[in-house]
C-alpha cells in the first residue's frame, strides 16, 4: 500500500502510540481488501455509543486516545444513547454511559446522539468519501445521497476520525457501485420495512436495484435499515429515484446479473402470525424523521394508548417537538417520545414482548414481532 | 488430509474442530444477549434465535460460515470475545467483509491476540467441510487442511 509521508509518519509513531495503532489498523484493513492507498474523508459517524461494561476492550482503546490528547480531525457524529434511565437493569447494563460520553466529548465528537446524523449535522454531498459505521446511516449515505462509504466497524470508525483517512476499497470505487440484481415488485400494499427485511435476507451483500417506486425519504431510510440488518447490503438503488440510478442502463452499466421478483406473499409472511399480548409497541428504528413523528402524531391525537408506546427520534427533533408543543399532544395520548435507541433500551428487558413496524428493530430485539404499521397502531390503541 | 488454498486475512496458526454453518452470522445479534453478558462462560454462545447455530458455543472452534451480516458493532463484539479468551480458534469465510475482518485485526493490533482468518471460495472446501472435522488453518499462507475422521 502506498502511504504519503504524513501517513507514514503517523504509522511510525510521530504522533504518539495510539495514533500509530490507529494507522496500523487502517493499513491492515486496507491490505485485507486490496486497497492501494488511504484517502481523506469528509466526515465520520461513530456507532459505539452504548456505555456497557461488557465491552471493556473498546472502552480501554478510547482511554488510550484520550490519554494522549487526541481529537478527531473531521466532523464526527455519534449514534443514539442506550436509554440508561429506562429502569434499574438498564442502569446496570449501561453503567459506563456517563463515562463514555465524557470520553467522546474529550475526543471532540459532536454530541448529536442519533443514527440519523444525515438529517441535520452531518449531511454528505454526492461523491463525498466517508468513514461511517452505523449500518443504516452508511446505507442512506450511499444509496439515497450518493456519498461513498464502506460498512465500517466500530473502532475502525474512530481510527479514521482521528487520522482523517480511510482505506480506498469497496463502495469507494466506481466499479463496485453499479447495480447487480434487478428487483421487480408485484405488490398490492407496499411495506418498505418488510421489503428491506426480505431483500437483505435474500441478497446478503449484493447491490439491488429496485424498479421504480416513489419511496419517500423516510421509506428509503426504513427499507435500507432493514436490508442492512438482515443482510449486509450497504448500497441499493431505486430506478429513477436515487442519485446514481437515473435509469436501468446507467445503474447496471449493461445487464443485471440476476432478476428477482418480490410478491405480496413474501412480505405478508413476515408479519406476526397471531396477535399476542404485547408489553410495548416501538416506532423509530432508525430514529424517526420529524415528518414521521408528525404523521404518527395525527394517528394518536385525541386517543389514549392502551399499551406502553415509544416513539424514538433524535434529541434535536425531540427538542423541536417540545418547542412546538407537539410532544404535549403525544404526551396527552400517553405516548412516550424518547431519544434513545430502542434496540439497546429494550435488550435488558429480555422478557418484554415488543411489537414493531421496524425491520431493523425486529432483527435485533430478542422477543420482538414485526407488524405492519396499521397493526402496530391498532395494538397500541391509536386511530387506524 | 485434504489441503485447500485460501486467501490470508489475518496471521496465526490453529488446529481445532470445525463448527460449520451455511447461513451468514449476525455476530452482534449472536453475542450481545443478556445470557452472553451475565452468565459466566456463556459469552461465546450464539444467542440468535434466527440462526441455525442457535445455542452453539464458538469458543476454541474453527468457525466456518459464508459471511458476517448485520450490525457494525460486530468487529467490537468479536474483539471482546477474543480478548477475554472466548474467541474461535480460527475463522474461515467465503466472503471476508470489513466487519468480521476488523474484529480480528483490532484484536491483533491493539491487544496482540491473534486469531487466524482465511477467506476461501473453493467449492471443494465448502462441499467437504462438516461440523466436527478437525481443521488446520494457516493464516500466514492461507492454507487450510481438513482432517476428516472416518
Amino acid at each position: 500500500m502506498h502511504l504519503t509521508n504524513e501517513q507514514q509518519g503517523m504509522l511510525q509513531g510521530n504522533e504518539g502510540q495510539a495514533m500509530a495503532l490507529a494507522m496500523q489498523t487502517l493499513v491492515k484493513v486496507g491490505k485485507a481488501f486490496g486497497a492501494e492507498r488511504l484517502v481523506a474523508i469528509k466526515s465520520a459517524h461513530l456507532a459505539g455509543s452504548f456505555g456497557s461494561s461488557r465491552f471493556k476492550a473498546y472502552l480501554h482503546i478510547l482511554d488510550q486516545f484520550v490519554a494522549e490528547g487526541i481529537r478527531v480531525r473531521v466532523p464526527t457524529t455519534v449514534n443514539p444513547r442506550p436509554g440508561r434511565t429506562l429502569g434499574l437493569l438498564n442502569r446496570i447494563v449501561f453503567s459506563r454511559q456517563p463515562w463514555l460520553e465524557r470520553q467522546l466529548a474529550q475526543l471532540g465528537v459532536t454530541p448529536n446522539y442519533s443514527c440519523i446524523c444525515y438529517d441535520d449535522v452531518n449531511i454528505p454531498a454526492l461523491g463525498d468519501r466517508l468513514c461511517w459505521s452505523e449500518s443504516s446511516a452508511v446505507q442512506f449515505a450511499n444509496s439515497a445521497l450518493g456519498a461513498r462509504c464502506n460498512r465500517n466497524s466500530v473502532l475502525v470508525d474512530i481510527c479514521s476520525a482521528v487520522t482523517g483517512y480511510t482505506p480506498e476499497f469497496g463502495y469507494l470505487m466506481d466499479e463496485n457501485r453499479r447495480g447487480q440484481v434487478l428487483v421487480k415488485l408485484q405488490l398490492d400494499r407496499m411495506d418498505p420495512s418488510a421489503l428491506g427485511y426480505v431483500l437483505g435476507r435474500r441478497l446478503v451483500n449484493r447491490v439491488p436495484v429496485v424498479e421504480h417506486y416513489d419511496f419517500s425519504r423516510a421509506e428509503l431510510k426504513n427499507m435500507g435499515a432493514a436490508m442492512a440488518a438482515t443482510g449486509a447490503v450497504s448500497l441499493f438503488h431505486v430506478e429513477g429515484l436515487t442519485p446514481e440510478a437515473p435509469d436501468l442502463q446507467t445503474v447496471f452499466d449493461g445487464e443485471p446479473q440476476d432478476v428477482i421478483t418480490i410478491h405480496q406473499a413474501d412480505l405478508d409472511s413476515m408479519h406476526e402470525s397471531q396477535p399476542q399480548d404485547y408489553d410495548a409497541v416501538v416506532f423509530g428504528c432508525p430514529h424517526l424523521f420529524y415528518e414521521e413523528v408528525i404523521e404518527l402524531a395525527e394517528q394518536f391525537a385525541g386517543c389514549r394508548v392502551t399499551k406502553p408506546t415509544y416513539l424514538c427520534t433524535s434529541p434535536a427533533i425531540l427538542q423541536r417537538l417540545q418547542a412546538e408543543g407537539m410532544s404535549n399532544v403525544l404526551h396527552q395520548a400517553g405516548v412516550n417520545v424518547v431519544d434513545f435507541c430502542p434496540v439497546a433500551a429494550f435488550t435488558p428487558k429480555r422478557r418484554s414482548r415488543v411489537l414493531t413496524a421496524s425491520g431493523k428493530c425486529h432483527c435485533y430485539l430478542h422477543n420482538s414481532e414485526f407488524g405492519m404499521m396499521e397493526a402496530c397502531l391498532r395494538v397500541c390503541g391509536a386511530r387506524t | 488430509m485434504t489441503s485447500i488454498q485460501g486467501r490470508s486475512i489475518n496471521k496465526g496458526i490453529a488446529r481445532a474442530m470445525a463448527l460449520v454453518s451455511a447461513t451468514p452470522i449476525n455476530i452482534t445479534a449472536s453475542f450481545t444477549k443478556l445470557g452472553n453478558i451475565y452468565i459466566p462462560g456463556q459469552q461465546s454462545v450464539i444467542n440468535d434465535r434466527h440462526h441455525e447455530l442457535y445455542r452453539e458455543n464458538v469458543k476454541g472452534q474453527v468457525l466456518v460460515f459464508p459471511s458476517c451480516i448485520g450490525s457494525t458493532y460486530s468487529g467490537m463484539v468479536l474483539m471482546q470475545l477474543i480478548c477475554e479468551g472466548y474467541g474461535p480458534a480460527a475463522i474461515i469465510v467465503q466472503d471476508a467483509e470489513p466487519l468480521l475482518t476488523s474484529g480480528v485485526i483490532l484484536s491483533d493490533v491493539w491487544y496482540r491476540k491473534q486469531v487466524p482468518m482465511v477467506e476461501c471460495r473453493a467449492d471443494d472446501f465448502w462441499n467437504s467441510i462438516t461440523t466436527g472435522d478437525t481443521v488446520e488453518v494457516d493464516g500466514v499462507s492461507g492454507r487450510i487442511g481438513i482432517i476428516t475422521l472416518t
